[in-house]
């Protein structure tokens, strides 16, 4: 695996956990809760800052495991990426639709920010997921 | 499962005889990573036609030499 692959898997895996964490966490609350009274704002913050901490370390283990090829990237790389980015704009425009939708019939504001947020993570993972496929299987 | 390219190419059989060339010497000769050397032996990924100029040049051999194309049908 390319350095541009393994840190593409430890992103995929710290998303997946990060804000798997974070939406369970605050969809539970939802369903027992008005979504106008959840303080979510806060807590999307702190799992921000936990992403960050997180991809820098993970990053940083790719880099000190995969010493010689730190950093290299090449042209197919680059496509592989674009090829990501196309899947992953797909999913952010049906995210933003569905937000568009929402705030046309007047939602609530908490399920309008998770939908956008949701559509920013999903297709962040979608690119992951598409680019491992093409790292693995070749195009 | 389909193969994702019908470029074939030699460069295993060219880096042996180039004095067994490896991978990670080809790479660098050519500005490419590790393992887009390995896709490409693979058939993985067909690389764009500088890159395969380059690769051939590398190899010390004409394009047509090191990367081939199935005639249709």
């Amino acid at each position: 695996m390319s350095f541009k692959a393994s840190v593409t898997a430890v992103m995929l895996v710290v998303l997946g956990i990060v804000y798997g964490w974070y939406f369970a966490q605050v969809l539970i609350e939802a369903g027992s809760t008005p979504v106008a009274d959840i303080a979510y704002q806060d807590l999307l913050l702190v799992m921000v800052a936990i992403l960050v901490v997180l991809s820098i370390i993970g990053v940083a283990i790719v880099a000190v495991l995969r010493r010689r090829e730190s950093g290299q990237e090449d042209e197919r790389d680059k496509v592989i990426e674009m090829r990501g980015d196309q899947v992953g704009s797909y999913v952010l425009a049906v995210a933003a639709l569905a937000a568009m939708g929402l705030a046309m019939l007047e939602g609530e504001y908490f399920w309008i920010a998770h939908v956008l947020l949701a559509g920013l993570v999903l297709s962040e993972m979608a690119k992951a997921v598409v680019m491992l496929l093409a790292y693995r299987r070749g195009f | 499962m389909r193969k994702p390219t019908r470029v074939t190419n030699d460069i295993r059989r060219l880096r042996f005889e180039r004095g067994e060339m490896t991978q990670a010497d080809l790479a660098e000769k050519v500005g490419l990573t590790r393992q887009t050397i390995i896709a490409i032996e693979q058939g993985k990924y067909s690389p764009s036609l500088e890159v395969a100029f380059k690769i051939a040049r590398a190899l010390g051999v004409r394009l047509e030499e090191a990367f081939g194309y199935p005639a249709e049908g």
